[in-house]
């Protein structure tokens, strides 16, 4: 660290030393550039204005180019009990069954049978990417995947514009005359898609693999309401004025804050939303009346039908893991593990037997391809069986 | 982050360089920006400066040292890009200002290393602020970051503005034993009163 910084926090701290203040004073005196920054460090609001200038810049975005450049040289070793895990741990053992995998093959292909390939790896199979599809509001279908960057359309007061590959955003011209119909615009991503979306209010969304958000291609009026099916990850503007509602099937978030994820595949046992900054309202559809539960950073409301419960203290990191490029899981069970392999990969899971009972805690980048998520399924005995994109444990 | 995450970076994990990441990028990126004035070429310049990091991840055994050489690498790399930028736009407006800039920066050192104490303090404060209790940071950052009223807080989380208040109070008692000077602290209750 620059001398000249830690004289700084120490002054800041109110721990300097008379010698150490005396250096700091020499440092002043040498340049008006020096007081300059010493007298900004001090004032509360160019702090303040600098702290936001600095929450700007992209970290998100940066990280998986990144990511996707290293990704090649990680290596895999074995874990150590104590430290964190990184790569799957095995919990407890768990009982073998033996297969017959050739049988469900040959009832869905209707040819004479052959030979059905033993071997686990018979191609590789790449791992997902910026796939999405854009539905506009006159059912115009746009894959945004090929779509080229820069104007993709033009919706009411909104222009949608490719800003490059895996990022959507929309950005509201000047209005000309009043009200225009509210556009909704649909992006879906499919199994082994993911996709960012900038609102028309500058809010960022982020999609996992199938999923679907639905919106209005402006936001007027009282509020800000967006429908989200599968996955998806908020980072939203802050509008007092106008407050922000993500929709699920039964379930409605109103976003008092900035940054949660929301975990509403139909597949899971749960809605799952999850608050990292700010606060958020959750309550159920059902219960018109109620005034839902606040959720406070780290904590993640659960609901299953119309019941809604608090968890305190959850694992942040592994529930957005995924929009920073990884998997992580804390004591997952096989059937979890498989479910969002599946969605990212686009694999059937089959289970042949009873499921092993084991539960798993670590991770992966997502930018892996299939064939060394499964050399780490089979380091950790998982016995499984593959045919392309269908997966069969056993 | 566990303590053993220098262990894991040096071999290669790629979650604990994530960690690396999430620290450094954005101070960096402010202090690259302060450097060549243009936030996207800020943000590129940081990136490479990272992957060169993540290349020599087995020389480093302290945070410390990896901060150093990303603060230094990061000022070459603002340095090396005015110096290309000037000299491949020559005869336009463009190369003025390059030129001007690259100058300003090579005679006056002093005003580049003035630039890196400041990024690396307002690292410190940021990394304070992040690590205030989960609702008073919420709350701390809505009225500081965002500059909302207590009332306006109190009616978005429905709590009291007694309640938003004691928990302002409670993240700048913690920050002050870690960083603010009694008169600064005094001007920031001025600050916060006013709203």
């Amino acid at each position: 660290m620059e001398r000249s910084a830690e004289l700084i926090l120490k002054y800041l701290r109110g721990k300097i030393t008379p010698a150490e203040h005396g250096e700091l004073e020499e440092w002043l005196s040498a340049s008006p550039v020096n007081r300059q920054v010493f007298s900004d460090l001090n004032n509360p609001d160019k702090v303040s204005a600098a702290l936001k200038q600095i929450d700007r810049f992209k970290e998100d975005e940066a990280w998986t180019g990144v990511s996707a450049k290293i990704e090649g040289e990680i290596e895999i070793l074995p874990v150590h009990p104590s430290a964190r895990q990184y790569w799957f741990r095995v919990g407890w053992a768990a009982a073998l069954l033996v297969l017959m995998a050739g049988s469900a093959y040959w009832f869905m292909n209707r040819q004479a049978p052959r030979e059905v390939p033993r071997t686990n790896r018979t191609t590789d199979v790449a791992p997902g990417g910026n796939k999405a599809v854009l539905t506009l509001a006159d059912g115009t279908i746009i894959v945004l995947d090929s779509a080229a960057n820069g104007l993709v359309s033009e919706q009411g007061d909104a222009t949608v514009i490719k800003l490059k590959d895996g990022q959507l955003a929309y950005k509201i011209k000047e209005v000309e005359d009043d009200h225009t119909t509210i556009l909704y615009n649909t992006i879906k991503t499919p199994r082994g898609g993911q996709y960012q979306i900038i609102l028309p209010d500058g809010s960022a969304v982020w999609l996992n693999a199938a999923s679907s958000l639905r919106f209005p291609a402006s936001f007027t009026g009282e509020s800000r309401r967006v429908e989200l099916s599968g996955e998806a990850y908020f980072e939203v503007r802050q509008n007092a004025a106008s407050p922000f509602f993500v929709q699920t099937d039964n379930c409605e978030v109103q976003v008092l804050g900035t940054g949660f994820n929301v975990n509403a595949y139909t597949n899971e046992a749960s809605v799952n939303t999850t608050l990292i900054e700010g606060a958020l309202r959750v309550k159920t559809i059902a219960d018109g009346a109620d005034d839902g539960v606040i959720v406070a950073p780290g904590q993640q409301i659960r609901q299953t039908n119309k019941v809604l419960k608090l968890y305190e203290q959850v694992n942040v990191e592994e529930v957005v893991a995924w929009k920073n490029g990884y998997f992580s899981f804390d004591k997952a069970d096989i059937k979890t593990v498989m479910r969002q392999l599946a969605r990212w990969y686009d694999l059937e899971v089959v289970y042949g037997g009873p499921l092993p009972t084991r539960r798993f805690t670590g991770g992966m980048q997502r930018s892996l391809p299939l064939s060394a998520v499964l050399d780490i399924l089979k380091n950790n005995n998982v016995k499984f069986e593959t045919d392309g994109r269908k997966i069969t444990l056993f | 982050m566990n303590e053993h995450w220098i262990a894991d970076f040096k071999n290669g994990r790629s979650t604990a360089f994530n960690h690396v990441f999430r620290s450094f990028y954005k101070p960096l990126c402010y202090f690259a920006a302060s450097l060549v004035k243009t936030e996207p070429e800020a943000e590129d310049i940081v990136t490479e400066v990272m992957l060169k990091l993540w290349s020599l991840r087995g020389d480093f055994e302290s945070e410390s040292s990896i901060k150093g050489f990303l603060y230094i690498s990061v000022k070459n790399a603002c340095l090396d890009f005015l110096k290309r930028a000037s000299r491949s736009v020559p005869h336009q407006k463009e190369y003025f200002y390059y030129e001007e800039l690259r100058r300003l920066l090579e005679e006056n050192n002093n005003y580049v290393s003035a630039q890196m104490a400041k990024a690396e303090v307002l690292q410190e404060i940021s990394q304070e602020i992040d690590r205030l209790p989960e609702k008073c940071r919420a709350i701390f950052r809505m009225s500081f970051l965002e500059g909302l009223k207590n009332d306006d807080i109190a009616g978005i989380l429905n709590l009291s503005a007694h309640t938003v208040k004691a928990q302002k109070a409670r993240g700048l008692k913690i920050l002050r034993t870690t960083l603010l000077k009694k008169r600064l602290l005094a001007v920031w209750n001025i600050f916060f009163a006013a709203f």
